[in-house]
């Protein structure tokens, strides 16, 4: 009996510390067990098509976190690179479309570092500041007015499928891939977490924190452009408002996938989780017949429980 | 000397002086721009993102901020066209709008509090009452526009002619002498500054931090009744994206996200720059896209000077401790 006790507690705080795991497979359980339509392969294929492209930002989204700060413009580099995508395509090709866009991002998210890693000010003034400066200068450019491509090249692209699976979900599985690897083994992923776990003891023992936070802007804005040039594949347009909650969504399914936002720990891993947790749950309200503003409530509740958790869970952690 | 003197005062004010210039150059390419009902009709057109910044800018200080006040302007507005136009008494119509707010005010502040929130939780938790209260404004009219059936009287009068004007200022006023002289704002200051020795020297955290969030979630309800009054309906978006102008109300004021300082007052001059700029903007014929980057531009000159100013006056305070 006596022995028993602790292995229940463990089984706690195992599940306290892995709640949004958990909750997803009891999710999954259910869904598959109320609604047909949620276990056939086109439904499967259906979540994963539609979390890729938010989850390519996701990842880097979840570096920038990681380095202890967080980006609100990416919305509007998403929207902005959409623009940018569509028009290249339209007159420079593809391929040069691919790499201006994603440079473009890259600059932007370079211009936000600058500020942020050099000059030390505050990530959410500077990002709030570049997203309504960025959002204008998209709304500027098309005039407000959706724009669209029928390039031949992209729309090959596009039917580019290995089994039912098209190139957007590869794309993603590769960036993230990448990320991973990036910061479990080169010396440059160890500094980002060093940086954010105690920017002034990282500072102290050498590693090049000004880098550091320079290096997760600039990555994050070539990731979100990537992530719209992957929407342009997609859907073949551009236009200024696309994307626009993509911000926040990373920031939440980051946060959902288990990461701290205080900085220094967690991995792209679990972001990958928290995209999975974020579209079964809306494929599954859709499937349930929720309505729109409904699945705004729930997503806005889910959200709040999460964060609740994980805080409490570290509270836990804290005072034993 | 004098010269020392004239670059300090450049430096603290910088914002303004650029506002200033801003304000001539229109003044002279615009004969219209200089009037007195011109600048009555740009404090008017702040009112409302004021009075709701002037709640953020207490929340800001006392270490934590609030994204859901966009939300709850919508919902105050649906809440008390709905009931006016339900034959309620209108000053109760008003009471329900301003309860709203004082609800999300406190799920907020009690959510926060209970997991000792910093600014990282405060976004996220702010932000899903963002969406939560968002999608509740949205319900009793299925998301469409609802016009008020409205008579003369103190409801109507709230958005007209000078009230608004009136509302915001004093509101400010109140807030702003609450926060230099009473024991709570600064109290607020030092929470903001450091929670933890807040904590230690026994202070009732939780308490005041909750407080904080009702006092801006009531101004933000207050905010959307005062919206409603001057457009006479509702609109259950009329609040989308409202935090941003209202932070940046706050930032461009000059009120630090640290949390610790800053003044209700920098908060009225930094809706009224944007104002002003916006309004002048406008006359000189530049299209509300262009407008946001400019916005955004000025969001970043005028913390990006902050940040500077307070590293060269660090800079400076080492050379005298040197050469004292």
């Amino acid at each position: 009996m006596l022995k028993s006790l602790p292995d229940k507690k463990k089984i706690i705080t195992f599940i306290l510390e892995n709640a949004v795991s958990v909750f997803l497979i009891g999710f999954i359980i259910f869904m598959v067990f109320t609604k047909r339509s949620f276990s056939t392969w086109d439904n499967i294929v259906n979540i994963i098509n539609e979390s890729s492209i938010y989850g390519i930002a996701a990842c880097a989204m979840t570096v920038v976190i990681i380095s202890g700060e967080f980006d609100l413009s990416a919305s509007s580099v998403f929207g902005w690179s959409t623009v940018l995508f569509t028009m290249c395509c339209n007159t420079i090709g593809v391929l040069g479309a691919f790499v201006v866009t994603i440079l473009c991002g890259a600059l932007f998210g370079a211009f936000n570092g600058y500020l942020v890693a050099k000059v030390k000010m505050p990530a959410f003034v500077v990002t709030l500041g570049t997203m309504i400066a960025i959002k204008g200068l998209a709304f500027v450019v098309t005039k407000a007015q959706p724009i669209n491509t029928d390039n031949a090249t992209l729309k090959a692209i596009g039917r580019i499928h290995v089994g039912d699976i098209s190139i957007i979900p590869m794309v993603y599985v590769a960036v993230a891939v990448l990320f991973i690897w990036f910061l479990r083994n080169t010396k440059f992923g160890r500094d980002i977490y060093a940086t954010g776990g105690n920017y002034e003891v990282a500072r102290l023992s050498g590693i090049n924190v000004v880098f550091s936070k320079f290096i997760v802007f600039t990555m994050l804005g070539a990731a979100a452009a990537l992530a719209a040039a992957m929407y342009g594949v997609r859907i073949k347009a551009g236009w200024a408002p696309y994307g626009q909650d993509l911000s926040l969504y990373c920031i939440a399914a980051t946060i959902i996938g288990g990461t701290s936002l205080l900085g220094g720990n967690g991995g792209v891993h679990k972001t990958i989780i928290g995209v999975l947790l974020l579209a079964v749950l809306f494929n599954a309200l859709t499937l349930l017949g929720v309505s729109g503003s409904m699945q705004k409530f729930v997503r806005g509740l889910v959200l709040i429980t999460v964060i609740m958790l994980d805080a409490i869970v570290a509270k836990r952690r804290k005072d034993r | 000397m004098n010269q020392k003197r004239f670059i300090d005062v450049v430096r603290n004010n910088g914002i303004i002086l650029v506002i200033l210039l801003l304000i001539i150059v229109t003044g002279i390419i615009e004969r219209n721009f200089l009037t007195f009902n011109n600048l009555l009709n740009v404090l008017r057109q702040v009112s409302v993102v004021g009075i709701v910044a002037c709640g953020m800018t207490y929340c800001i200080i006392g270490g934590a901020f609030d994204l859901s006040v966009g939300s709850v302007v919508s919902l105050a507005g649906v809440i008390t066209i709905l009931n006016i136009n339900a034959g309620v008494n209108e000053y109760i119509a008003i009471l329900y709008g301003l309860l709203a707010g004082v609800a999300v005010g406190v799920i907020n502040g009690v959510l926060i509090s209970l997991i000792d929130g910093r600014t990282g939780e405060a976004f996220i938790v702010t932000y899903g009452m963002q969406v939560v209260v968002a999608s509740i404004a949205l319900f009793p009219s299925n998301g469409l526009f609802i016009s008020g059936r409205i008579s003369d009287g103190f409801f109507k009068s709230m958005g007209q002619g000078v009230m608004p004007i009136i509302i915001f200022l004093s509101i400010a006023i109140v807030m702003e002498f609450v926060l230099k002289k009473a024991k709570y704002g600064r109290v607020m200051t030092f929470i903001g500054g450091n929670m933890d020795v807040a904590k230690m020297s026994g202070i009732n955290i939780k308490l005041n931090r909750i407080s904080y969030f009702i006092i801006s979630g009531v101004l933000a309800g207050l905010g959307g009744v005062v919206l409603c009054s001057r457009v006479t309906s509702s609109n259950p978006t009329a609040g989308l994206n409202y935090e941003m102008d209202v932070i940046a109300a706050v930032v461009v004021g000059g009120t630090p996200m640290s949390g610790g300082s800053g003044s209700v007052m920098r908060t009225v001059m930094g809706a009224v720059i944007i104002g002003i700029m916006s309004n002048a903007l406008n006359i000189l014929g530049i299209t509300a896209y262009h407008q946001q980057i400019v916005k955004g531009i000025l969001i970043l000159i005028a913390v990006g000077m902050d940040i500077l100013n307070k590293q060269l006056k660090l800079k400076e305070m080492a050379h005298v401790k040197v050469f004292a």
